[in-house]
């Protein structure tokens, strides 16, 4: 299929949800239920006049941002060290395994008493929630890389230090970023909880708020620039996939 | 060459071999295995498949070690892998840096050595003319066929400047036609390196095509080098040729007959 006929097709998709959407809430005839799609226009206009909109993108956009390369900066080094060394691995593998299923939901209220109300609580929670894929996605993409590779690289005379950072380092920056883009939507199921629970300000904010005014449009014009915001973060790791990093990915970046 | 000709390259000395983790002296993959192979040699193992032909590479190339005895090069027991012994692999796509140009493959032993950007790109340069890649130096490896791919494991091996080449069924992997075209280069390439070659095979047609002494490896496990043939054909070989084909009949021959007590079990 040629780039023009994806595109037509994905946004003639988008276009009829919004017209039966449009149609639903005109046979509902309930805006508190289901307002049209023109009331989330209108209320989103309104949101982004008084500044709140673009306000609350832009911090929800940073916390988001700032803990999920926390979390990828701490869980990369980690799953590197896992996946070469059996020891690093016997020492945190019960660790891992443990946190791994306790959801960062569950310690929204725990890393506010622990770190505040302030953005550290927030931004650590999202680093949280990402270590585990990144780390858990690093160390299998060290582990499935072929012997010979690296055997082929001490045979040509690198040492060990060199077998890891000219060969490891490299050949698992597919599963690294594999990792990352898991981890990108996962935080911000993270965010939302965090931004309900002890924030004055977001995304997460403003659609927990919004009950409270009986604004289901204002709700919803959230809602939908959070899943804006995740399509665009995604799209611009794939761009990062496919520029920078387009040597060390090839296959990786085709969904 | 000529003045060091009498010299060992690679000397195996009642090397006995069993599976990592078991005890010694049970279940040997090789035993009591002794072979000398001097310096500019081109040497070709064949045996059966589980005979442990790869495994003796491994133990020359220094990524596994003997149980029993010893395995030196040019008298220096080997304690791991360096440059000084190189390594083409079987698998096409393993071995080769995926995120490097052929260029950058074919120059990595060099960068390891220490030489700078210009000398690596003109070592590369060299051993991609001579394995005929010219041309493709700044392709990476998934825009290459599996004749290429080999054809970059070999340069890049010979750029690390080794003593002595491993050879492991490098192409096994490869359709037919491929096959034939690369085995003939290699012969010339060994020519044109002067250095030792050690080349393992199960194709005995390959192995007549390609060695200068061809030994037969009996089925393991105690695997064992039982007979070393010399191949006193010259090179480029013809395998349409008449004492080629006596020579090879006459190795199929001995193979079958050393096989045919295990052969008879299956």
């Amino acid at each position: 299929m040629g780039r023009n006929l994806t595109a037509g097709l994905s946004l003639a998709s988008v276009a009829v949800f919004v017209l039966i959407w449009q149609a639903g809430a005109m046979w509902l005839n309930d805006p508190l239920f289901l307002p049209p799609p023109l009331d989330v226009v209108t209320g989103a206009v309104e949101l982004w006049r008084d500044g709140t909109l673009w306000s609350s993108l832009l911090i929800s956009l940073l916390r988001l941002m700032g803990g999920w390369l926390l979390g990828s900066a701490i869980a990369i080094p980690l799953g590197l060290w896992v996946g070469t060394s059996k020891a690093a691995r016997a020492m945190v593998d019960p660790f891992i395994h443990f946190f791994r299923f306790v959801p960062a939901i569950a310690l929204v209220t725990l890393f506010i008493v622990w770190f505040g109300v302030g953005e550290a609580s927030k931004i650590l929670l999202i680093a949280y929630a990402t270590m585990f894929i990144v780390m858990v996605n690093t160390a299998s993409g060290v582990g499935s890389i072929p012997q010979d590779k690296i055997d082929a690289a001490l045979c040509l005379g690198a040492n060990q230090r060199q077998a890891f950072t000219q060969i490891v380092v490299p050949a698992s920056i597919p599963a690294i970023y594999v990792g990352m883009r898991l981890a990108l939507a996962s935080s911000f199921l993270v965010i939302v909880a965090a931004e309900m629970l002890a924030a004055s300000s977001g995304l997460g904010y403003i659609i927990w708020t919004s009950r409270l005014y009986f604004r289901i449009d204002w709700m919803f014009a959230a809602i939908a620039l959070l899943g804006a915001l995740g399509f665009v973060t995604d799209r611009a790791w794939k761009a990062v996939g496919r520029g920078a990093l387009r040597r060390y990915l090839r296959d990786t970046t085709k969904y | 060459m000529t003045a060091s000709a009498s010299r060992a390259a690679i000397a195996f000395d009642r090397v006995g071999m069993a599976y990592p983790g078991q005890a010694k002296g049970s279940a040997l993959i090789l035993a009591d295995l002794s072979l000398t192979i001097p310096e500019g040699e081109f040497f070709v193992l064949v045996g059966p498949s589980g005979s442990g032909k790869s495994t003796l590479l491994k133990l020359v190339a220094g990524t596994a070690f003997p149980t029993e005895g010893t395995v030196t090069a040019l008298s220096q027991p080997i304690k791991g892998p360096d440059r000084h012994r190189g390594m083409v692999f079987q698998s096409v796509d393993g071995p080769l840096f995926d995120w490097l140009t052929v260029q950058q493959n074919v120059g990595f032993g060099p960068k390891m050595a220490g030489a700078g950007k210009a000398e690596q790109a003109a070592i590369a340069a060299r051993f991609i003319d001579m394995v005929g890649l010219k041309g493709h130096e700044k392709k990476f490896p998934a825009e290459l066929s599996g004749g290429m791919k080999q054809r970059v494991q070999i340069a890049r091996t010979l750029a690390a400047d080794p003593k002595v080449v491993l050879l492991d069924e490098p192409f096994a992997a490869l359709d037919a036609l491929t096959r034939r075209v690369l085995q003939r280069e290699i012969a010339r390439i060994w020519q044109e390196t002067g250095r030792t070659f050690l080349y393992v095979t199960h194709d005995i047609r390959e192995a007549v095509l390609l060695g200068q002494r061809i030994g037969v490896m009996s089925r393991g496990p105690r695997a064992n080098i039982r007979h070393v043939y010399e191949i006193d054909l010259p090179y480029p070989r013809d395998d349409l040729d008449g004492r080629f084909a006596e020579i090879v009949r006459k190795l199929e021959g001995d193979i079958e007959r050393e096989a045919s007590g295990q052969w008879a079990e299956i």
